[in-house]
């Protein structure tokens, strides 16, 4: 179907582009001093990705770094994540949801597998964040598939 | 060297009548994006035919209830029907008797019951315990947990670079002190058929038992347990035909008799005081609790469905299709094919890499053409690290798939290489 072609063309090269931005700009990003080192995976696939974050007093998330790897999706989805988290609060974070970023990437995603693949980088940034008692909200719920 | 996959070759029977076949299978008339799906998972898990559905339906609809105590009717059918799926599955695997078959949820169920039972009975420290770099991961993590718990070692047939067991080395791998050797029959991501013969032989010559991992050789190739040698053979039903829920450990009649049970409780007990209990007949000691019925009449059918084929047909259908994809996909640049090219030496899977493309992103592309293909590490992730890959995307046949399923995932690979900027 030719109208197919067009449009998985069109919808993908814009995860290309920001899967190639992540792998140059936020990947292997040494974070000087980090606040906050996490690791997270997804286990359907081994996929993984490690975060370091520098918080300041205030809250604000100065410095982001990943390394690891990953699906185009995932590593999108994960640039999407740096430039909405990039100088705000931790607090903000709270308000990102997967679903957010899934629209920013101009996608649809009905698999369920491929939601985990587009949660990984909030995922690890939200447990980081949990896990050095900074107050957000569990990300894994996020990961449960929904009926209906 | 002399393995079972010679006899199975000799025969070259007629082909399947595949277009019969799915008609069948009402599901894949089922339409994705506009298209009907060519569903290459099989190695994942199969499809049911009608006959296995209407099975199950027939037992919830007509004759409901449990087994082996009931004195009515209904009770009295049930039984009939779920003991009567263990002498057809006797049969299929060509089992001594009905007896040596139980019946578990899957696989892995089958494989950790050999750990727990035969495996806390009999493994000690200093032991060792033999596997490969191939297994799947049900077929590996049980004998680390039973290994690290006994202090025992834990040895790995190695692989060679195209994707066969290597058994240079298996004289001093498998050796005096080796209790137990465990491999996969067929490997669920290069579909490589092992080489039976030689492992069982140098097992045997050390007296350590053999447990065989048919999850992807029973569903495709005619198995004979008793001309296979081995002492444990596990399968599970979803992927040949049957239901989810149901699985298959066969197992020698006099290692099972001397085994302590697995899962304790009501069905599994001859007598019961307070203060001991003796255990049930074979296969019922190793079947506590009310089972999945349905799914044993469902896996019942199943067997049926497949012998009336004939699993030779079966075999030769898949090796051809086989052989037509490896020859259509080897002409694709940037695709990376795992595991043997002679499709007479492998099952019907095929894993593959595109370029650098990640297999999750690949497998999207192919969703929309409504190509249904697995993509991950298919739970061996010591492989895939062998194969120098994070993960591969993997085709799987069965007895529905036609040389045009084949000619579309090859078009749509093509399609994949335009959009993910391989030309
Ligand atoms: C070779 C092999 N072993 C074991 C298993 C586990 O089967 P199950 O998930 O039905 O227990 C599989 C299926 O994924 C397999 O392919």
């Amino acid at each position: 179907m030719p109208g197919e072609t067009v449009r998985d063309d069109l919808e993908m090269e814009y995860v290309l582009e920001l899967a190639a931005a992540f792998d140059k700009q936020a990947r292997g990003h040494v974070v000087h001093n980090p606040d906050i080192t996490f690791e997270d995976s997804n286990p359907l696939c081994g996929d993984k990705f490690k975060v370091q974050l520098k918080l300041n007093e205030d809250g604000e998330i100065e410095d982001v770094g990943f390394t690891g790897r990953g699906c185009a999706i995932s590593r999108a989805s994960a640039m999407v994540l740096i430039d909405e988290i990039q100088g705000r609060s931790y607090e903000d974070v709270d308000d990102i949801s997967r679903d957010k970023l899934i629209d920013e990437l101009g996608i649809e995603i009905n698999s369920a597998v491929r939601l985990k693949c587009a949660g990984l980088a909030l995922r690890t940034v939200k447990s980081g964040l949990q896990k050095n008692g900074y107050k957000v909200a569990n990300a894994e719920e996020e990961d449960w598939a929904e009926t209906d | 060297m002399i393995d079972t996959r010679d006899k199975i070759l000799e025969i070259a029977p007629e082909s399947l009548d595949v277009a019969a076949i799915r008609q069948d299978f009402p599901i894949l008339d089922e339409f994705e994006n506009g298209q009907k799906v060519a569903y290459l998972d099989n190695g994942a898990s199969s499809q049911r035919p009608e006959q296995v559905i209407n099975a199950m339906l027939e037992y919830y609809h007509k004759y409901n209830a449990n087994i082996h105590r009931g004195v009515y009717r209904w009770s009295e059918e049930a039984t009939r029907g779920y003991e009567g799926a263990h002498r057809k599955v006797a049969r299929f695997i060509n089992a001594y008797t009905p007896r040596e078959v139980i019946f578990t949820r899957n696989t892995t169920e089958s494989l950790n019951l050999v750990a727990y039972s035969w495996g806390r009975a009999n493994i000690r420290e200093g032991d060792e315990i033999v596997s490969t770099v191939i297994e799947h991961h049900s077929n590996l993590v049980p004998w680390q947990v039973l290994a690290t718990e006994k202090n025992a070692g834990l040895r790995f047939i190695p692989m060679t670079k195209d994707g066969q067991l290597d058994l240079t080395d298996l004289d001093t791998i498998v050796n005096e002190k080796t209790k137990l050797v465990t491999f996969s029959h067929m490997s669920n991501v290069l579909g490589t058929i092992s080489p039976v013969a030689a492992i069982v032989k140098r097992a045997k010559e050390v007296g350590a038992v053999v447990v065989i991992d048919g999850a992807q050789s029973a569903p495709h190739m005619p198995v004979d347990v008793q001309a296979l040698g081995c002492d444990f053979y596990a399968f599970s039903g979803h992927k040949m035909l049957g239901p989810t829920g149901i699985g298959v450990l066969w197992g020698r009649r006099e290692l099972l008799e001397a085994m302590p049970p697995f899962i304790t409780g009501g069905d599994m007990i001859r007598d019961v005081t307070l203060a001991r209990s003796t255990w049930n007949d074979l296969p019922w000691k190793f079947e506590g609790g009310t089972p999945s019925i349905a799914e044993g009449i469902g896996l019942g059918a199943a067997v049926d469905y497949l012998t009336k084929l004939g699993m030779d047909k079966v075999r030769q259908h898949e090796i051809e299709l086989t052989a037509y994809a490896l020859e259509q996909m080897a002409g694709i640049p940037d695709l990376t094919i795992y595991g043997p090219t002679d499709a007479r030496t492998r099952g019907g899977i095929i894993s593959f890499n595109l370029g650098d493309v990640h297999p999750h992103d690949l497998a999207t592309m192919l969703d929309r053409d409504a190509i249904a293909i697995r993509a991950g590490h298919h739970c061996c992730q010591p492989l895939i690290e062998l194969l120098e890959a994070t993960a591969t995307t993997r085709a799987s046949f069965y007895i529905y798939n036609t040389p045009e399923e084949v000619d579309r995932l090859v078009a749509a690979l093509y399609k994949a290489r335009k959009i993910f900027h391989l030309d």
